[in-house]
C-alpha cells in the first residue's frame, strides 16, 4: 500500500456516498415480519394439510423406481391415441398397463406394467412383451424405444425406504449442527421449516401431478434429489437469518427480541431476494428449456425456492421467536426459571 | 501484494492443475470428432483403420482421463443383478429336512425386503428356528476346510462360498461382455451380493438379457492336431484368396512390415511374461508348435508352394504369401515364432471372429474345429492381446463333473497351483483322455474363452488333478472359482434395469447443456449488472468454480449425469449466493460510512460465518444423498459436494485476492453498484 491509497479512498467515498444507487432494489426496509406470523402459520398449515389430505384420498403416484415394475418410453413417428396403444396391449394379453403421454405432444408414450400385472410377462421379459405388442399393433409406425426401466419389487421398496431415511437423516444432522452452532430452539425452528418446505413441495407435486399430468411429477428418485436440494436450500436461507439475529443480539443488547428479529430479517432481505431470485431464474430456464427429464425436478425446485425463502422467515424465525417468548413468560412466573432465562439471555450462544 | 503472494501462487497452481486435468477431455472430444469425420466408403474405412493405428492409443489414453458421461447422457443399459445366495446355501446342504426348509423359507421372506447379507441372515434364522430343536449347522453342512466344524467355522465357509459365487458371476459376466466387444463396460460389485453393470451405447434390452442370463458352459477341450489345423487353415485361405478387403487389412501391415514387426515383438514379450503358464506349456507342446509352423509366414514362404516365388525379395515373398494365404497372414501377424503361440490384437480378434462367423466360411471348419481365444492379456499402450487356440470341435468333458477345486501354493516349488477333484463318471473319462494325450494340451474353456491350457504330464487315474505353471495367485484363484462353479447355472437375477435409448441420450444432453448454459448466462449477466465490478469478479469466481468442479470430476473419474448437471446449476446458485452475501454486507458497511478498504475487510469477515454454515449444511445433505441414493442421485450428490467445496474457496479466497490487488492498483475500479 502506497501513500496514495487512503487519499484516493476518501475521495472515492465522498462522491460515492451521495450517489443514488440505481442498481438497488431495496433501500432500507422496516417490515414487521414477526408481527404477522400468525396469519402465515395459518397459510402454511392450510397448504401442507391440503397436500396430505389430497395424497390420502387421491393416492401418491410413485415413479417406476419406487413402485417396481417395467416402464417403457416410446417415441412414435406420428401422434397416437392412448386408446389405440391400450388396445394393442390388450390384444397381447397385457390388461393392467398404465399408458400416458410423455412430453407435450401425442407421439411420446409411456407404458408402465407393474410387477405381477395380469397377463404380462414376469421380470425383464415384460419389456419384450410390451415391445412386441406395440410392434404388432402399429405395423406402419416404427416406434423408437427411448427408455426402458425394470425395477424389481425389492429394489422399489428399498428405494422408498431410503428416500424417507435420507430426508430424516438430513434433518437430524442439521438439527444437531444448528443446536451446536446456535441454540437448540433455532435448530428446532430450522428443522420444522425443512419439514414444512418438503411438505409444501410434496403438496404441490401431488396436486399438480393430478391436475397437470404432463409435468411428470410422480415420486421418483429425481424427485428425492429435488426434495433434498430444497432441504439444503432452506437451511442455507434459515442459517443466514439466524446468523444475523445472533449478531444483532450482541450489537443491540437489551432490545426486544421481536425488534431484533425483525431488524435481522430486514437487513438480510436484499440478499434473500437477490439469491432466491437468481436461483429462481435459473430454475425457470431449466423448467422451460431443460427437456422432459429435468422438468419435474425444476418444477419442484421452483416451489421449493419460494417456500424455502418464505419458511426461513415465517416458520423458522417465527417458531424460534414464539418458543423463546413462551420460555420468557414461563420464567417470569417462577423465580428459578427467571434466573435460568436471564442467564441464557446474557450469554448468547457463541461458537 | 506481498501478503497475498502465497495465496496467488496457490490459486494459480490450482487453475493450472485444473486446466491440465481437463486437457484429456478436450483431446478426447477433438479426436472423436476427427474419427467421426470418416465416411463409410471403402477408401475411408481404410483411412480410418490407418487413423486408428496412429491415434487409437492416444484416444484411449485421453478417454481414460476424460470426464465420463453417465448413461443418461450417452445412452446405454444399466443393470443391477443380484446373486441368489440362498439358492447357493440350499445347494450346499447335504441333507434337508422340514426344519431346514423352515429356516430357508423364513430367510427367503426376510431377504425379499432387505438388502442385508444373506448368510448371516440365514444363520440368525437357523439359531432362532433350528437351534431350539437341537440342530446345529454341522447337521446339514460339511466343508473340508471348515476348521473344527462348529457353527462359526461353517458360517465362515458358507460366507466364503457365497463370496466366490458372486465373484464367479462377475467373472462370467465380464467374460461375456468382453466377447461382445462392447466399449467401456463397467462391472462392479455393490454390497455383498449385487453386481452393477453399465453398458454404454447398447440400446436393445433383449440383447442384454441374452448376455447376462443363461447358463455358463465350462468345458475341457483338447488342442487340435497340427496337421488338421493346417489343412483347415489352407481350406479357409483358398476360399478367401482374392478377397481384397482381407488382403488390405493384412496389406496395411506389409506396407510397414519392418516397423510393425518390431513394434509387435514387444507386446508379445510382455504378454509372455504375464502368462508364463501358457507360454511354458506351449513350448513343451508339439502340437502348438506345429500349428504355428503351419501359419508362420516365413516357413510357408520358404516352402515355396509356387514356382513364382523364386527370385523374389523377402518383402515380395511376404506380399505373395499374404495374397495366397490371407487368413493365415491375418492371424499370424503377432505370432511368436520362438514359443509358437499366436497372439492377436483386440481389433484383429473381432475381424477374425467376423470372418469365421460368415456363412460361407463356417462350413470350412464346421464342427471339426473350434477357434477360441484366451482372456485379455494386457500389452503396451493399454492394448489387450488375446491368444488364439485351435481346439477340438467337441469337448471331452463338461464342468459338471468337478466336485471341488482349490488354489494353493505348492510347498516344494513355492508356486501357485490349482487342484481339482472329479466325480466317478468324470474320473473315468478323465483317465481315458489323459492316458491318450500325454504331452498334449487340454484347454479349460468357460463360455468359449480359454482360461488355461495345461499340458497333460501323465495319466490321471483318480480324478485328482494338479494344474501348475500358473502365473500368480490371482490367476490361480480365478481358475479355482471357475472350476468350482462347474456348469451350475449362474444364480443371478436382474433386479433393476434401465435402458436409455441413444436418441433420448442425445436429446437430453442437448437440452440439458443448452438450458444450463442459458441459465448460467442469465445469472452472470445479472450479477455484472447489479454489482458492477463486484459482479464481474463474482462471475469470474463462478466460472473458476465450474472449472474446478469439472477438473475434480475428471481427476477422480466421477461420472457426469443429467442430475449431476442439475447439481452444477445448484452449485452456481450457491456460489452466487456466497458472493451476494459478501457484497450486500460490503454495501451495508459502506452505507455506515466506512472506507472501502475497511468495508471490504468487515464485509468479508462478517459474511464468512453464514457462508460457512450454509456451505457446510449443503455439503452434509450431499453426503447423505450420496450414501442413500443410487446411480443418478449419487451423481447429483457428487457434483453438489465438489461444487460446494470449490465455492467456499472461490468466494472467500479468490475474490478477496482479486479485490486486494484492485485495491492496491486501481481502487476507483471497485464498485458494488
Amino acid at each position: 500500500m502506497g501513500e496514495r491509497g487512503p487519499i484516493k479512498d476518501s475521495k472515492y467515498f465522498k462522491d460515492e456516498r451521495d450517489k443514488f444507487y440505481l442498481m438497488r432494489f431495496f433501500r432500507k426496509t422496516t417490515i414487521d415480519f414477526i408481527g404477522k406470523r400468525r396469519i402465515w402459520y395459518f397459510v402454511s398449515i392450510f397448504i401442507t394439510s391440503a397436500g396430505i389430505i389430497w395424497a390420502l384420498f387421491r393416492g401418491v403416484e410413485y415413479g417406476i423406481d419406487f413402485a417396481g415394475g417395467t416402464e417403457v418410453q416410446l417415441q412414435f413417428q406420428k401422434a397416437v391415441s392412448i386408446g389405440a396403444v391400450r388396445a394393442s396391449l390388450d390384444k397381447a394379453g397385457i390388461h393392467e398397463a398404465e399408458v400416458k403421454y410423455y412430453g407435450a405432444d401425442a407421439s411420446g408414450v409411456l407404458i408402465r406394467v407393474r410387477e405381477g400385472a395380469q397377463g404380462a410377462a414376469a421380470g425383464t421379459a415384460a419389456t419384450k412383451h410390451v415391445l412386441d405388442a406395440i410392434a404388432a399393433g402399429f405395423p406402419g409406425d416404427h416406434a423408437q424405444l427411448l427408455q426402458e426401466q425394470h425395477i424389481g419389487p425389492k429394489i422399489g421398496g428399498e428405494q422408498r425406504a431410503n428416500a424417507v431415511w435420507a430426508v430424516t437423516f438430513t434433518c437430524v444432522v442439521i438439527l444437531i449442527y444448528l443446536a451446536f452452532r446456535f441454540r437448540f430452539v433455532y435448530g428446532l425452528g430450522a428443522v420444522i421449516a425443512i419439514v414444512h418446505d418438503v411438505l409444501v413441495a410434496f403438496a404441490f407435486a401431488v396436486i399438480c401431478n393430478n391436475l397437470v399430468p404432463w409435468l411428470n411429477l410422480e415420486m421418483n428418485s429425481t424427485m428425492l434429489a429435488a426434495f433434498l436440494t430444497i432441504v439444503g436450500f432452506s437451511v442455507n436461507d434459515t442459517v443466514i437469518i439466524f446468523d444475523r439475529i445472533r449478531e444483532d443480539q450482541r450489537k443491540y443488547k437489551g432490545q426486544a427480541l421481536k425488534d431484533i428479529m425483525n431488524r435481522a430479517i430486514n437487513e438480510t432481505l436484499p440478499r434473500t431476494v437477490i439469491t432466491s431470485g437468481t436461483v429462481f431464474l435459473t430454475l425457470l430456464v431449466l423448467f422451460i428449456w431443460g427437456g422432459e427429464v429435468l422438468r419435474g425436478f425444476a418444477f419442484t425446485m421452483l416451489i421449493g425456492v419460494i417456500t424455502g425463502t418464505y419458511s426461513s422467515i415465517f416458520v423458522a424465525s417465527a417458531i424460534a421467536f414464539d418458543w423463546l417468548e413462551r420460555d420468557k413468560s414461563k420464567a417470569a412466573k417462577s423465580p428459578v426459571g427467571a434466573r435460568k432465562a436471564s442467564a441464557t439471555k446474557q450469554v448468547p450462544a457463541t461458537v | 501484494m506481498k501478503k497475498n503472494r502465497a495465496k496467488i501462487i496457490i490459486i494459480l497452481l490450482f487453475i493450472i492443475g485444473a486446466v491440465y486435468a481437463l486437457y484429456p477431455t478436450y483431446r478426447s472430444q477433438s479426436l472423436k470428432s476427427e474419427e467421426d469425420s470418416f465416411g463409410n466408403s471403402p477408401q475411408d474405412s481404410i483411412k480410418k483403420v490407418q487413423w486408428e493405428n496412429e491415434n487409437g492409443a492416444a484416444l484411449k489414453d485421453a478417454d481414460a482421463k476424460a470426464i465420463k458421461l453417465g448413461l443418461d447422457l450417452r445412452g446405454g443399459v444399466y443393470v443391477t443383478e443380484e446373486v441368489n445366495v440362498l439358492r447357493f446355501i440350499d445347494e450346499q446342504a447335504l441333507q434337508k429336512d422340514d426344519i431346514f426348509q423352515q429356516v430357508l423359507d423364513a430367510t427367503q421372506k426376510e431377504a425379499a425386503t432387505s438388502e442385508n447379507p444373506v448368510v448371516p441372515m440365514f444363520v440368525a434364522n437357523f439359531d432362532k428356528i433350528a437351534k431350539p430343536k437341537g440342530k446345529s449347522l454341522a447337521n446339514y453342512f460339511y466343508f473340508s476346510d471348515a476348521g473344527n466344524g462348529d457353527d462359526a467355522s461353517i458360517q465362515a465357509a458358507l460366507q466364503k462360498g457365497a463370496d466366490e459365487a458372486v465373484d464367479r458371476a462377475i467373472e462370467i459376466i465380464r467374460n461375456r461382455i468382453d466377447q461382445f466387444g462392447l466399449t467401456d463396460p463397467t462391472i462392479q460389485k455393490e454390497g455383498t451380493q449385487r453386481i452393477i453393470i453399465e453398458l454404454p451405447g447398447v440400446g436393445d434390452p433383449t440383447q442384454v438379457h441374452q448376455l447376462l442370463e443363461g447358463t455358463a458352459q465350462l468345458e475341457f477341450r483338447l488342442l487340435k492336431d497340427p496337421q488338421i489345423v493346417k489343412s483347415v487353415l489352407d481350406r479357409i485361405d483358398q476360399h478367401l484368396r482374392g478377397d481384397t478387403t482381407l488382403t488390405k487389412i493384412a496389406g496395411i501391415d506389409t506396407a510397414k512390415t519392418d516397423t510393425s514387426n518390431v513394434a509387435s515383438a514387444t507386446p508379445v514379450e510382455t504378454a509372455k511374461k504375464q502368462d508364463t503358464s501358457k507360454a511354458e506349456a506351449s513350448k513343451k507342446d508339439t502340437s502348438a508348435k506345429a500349428a504355428t509352423a503351419a501359419v508362420s509366414p516365413a516357413d510357408s514362404a520358404a516352402r515355396a508352394d509356387s514356382i513364382a516365388e523364386i527370385g523374389m525379395t523377402q518383402q515380395q515373398k511376404y506380399e505373395h504369401f499374404v495374397k495366397m494365404h490371407p487368413f493365415t497372414a491375418l492371424i499370424s501377424k503377432n505370432a511368436n515364432p520362438q514359443t509358437g503361440t499366436i497372439y492377436v490384437t483386440e481389433q484383429d480378434r473381432q475381424t477374425i471372429k467376423n470372418i469365421l462367423d460368415r456363412p460361407d466360411v463356417k462350413p470350412l471348419y464346421g464342427d471339426e474345429m473350434a477357434f477360441m481365444f484366451s482372456r485379455p492379456i494386457p500389452g503396451q499402450n493399454h492394448e489387450n492381446f488375446y491368444q488364439l487356440y485351435f481346439l477340438n470341435g467337441q469337448p471331452e468333458l463338461t464342468g459338471k463333473v468337478i466336485t471341488d477345486a482349490r488354489a494353493d501354493v505348492d510347498p516344494n516349488s513355492g508356486k501357485p497351483e490349482v487342484t481339482m477333484q472329479m466325480d466317478d463318471e468324470g474320473t473315468r473319462v478323465w483317465r481315458r483322455v489323459t492316458h491318450a494325450n500325454i504331452g498334449h494340451q487340454v484347454a479349460i474353456v468357460l463360455d468359449s474363452v480359454v482360461y488355461s491350457a495345461p499340458v497333460v504330464q501323465s495319466e490321471i487315474p483318480n480324478g485328482n488333478s494338479q494344474i501348475t505353471g500358473i502365473g500368480d495367485m490371482n490367476e490361480a484363484n480365478l481358475l479355482k472359482i471357475i472350476l468350482k462353479g462347474g456348469s451350475l447355472p449362474a444364480p443371478v437375477s436382474i433386479i433393476q434395469e434401465s435402458v436409455i435409448g441413444p436418441s433420448l441420450g442425445a436429446d437430453s444432453i442437448a437440452k440439458g447443456t443448452s438450458s444450463i448454459i442459458w441459465s448460467l448466462l442469465v445469472v452472470l449477466i445479472f450479477m455484472a449488472f447489479y454489482y458492477i465490478t463486484g459482479g464481474m469478479v463474482a462471475d469470474l469466481a463462478v466460472l473458476i468454480n465450474i472449472l474446478f468442479l469439472a477438473a475434480v470430476l475428471a481427476t477422480f473419474g466421477a461420472t457426469l449425469t443429467l442430475p449431476g448437471m442439475a447439481g452444477v446449476v445448484l452449485t452456481v446458485g450457491i456460489a452466487v449466493d456466497a458472493n451476494v452475501l459478501i457484497y450486500e454486507r460490503v454495501r451495508e458497511e459502506l452505507s455506515l460510512g466506512k472506507s472501502l478498504k475497511l468495508a471490504l475487510d468487515d464485509g468479508y469477515r462478517r459474511a464468512f460465518p453464514p457462508i460457512f454454515d450454509g456451505h457446510l449444511t449443503a455439503f452434509f445433505s450431499g453426503v447423505i444423498l450420496y450414501s442413500f441414493g443410487t446411480g443418478e442421485v449419487q451423481g447429483f450428490a457428487v457434483t453438489l459436494m465438489i461444487g460446494v467445496a470449490a465455492s467456499l474457496f472461490t468466494a472467500i479466497v479468490i475474490t478477496r485476492v482479486i479485490f486486494d490487488i484492485l485495491m492496491e492498483r486501481n481502487p476507483e475500479l471497485i464498485k458494488f453498484g
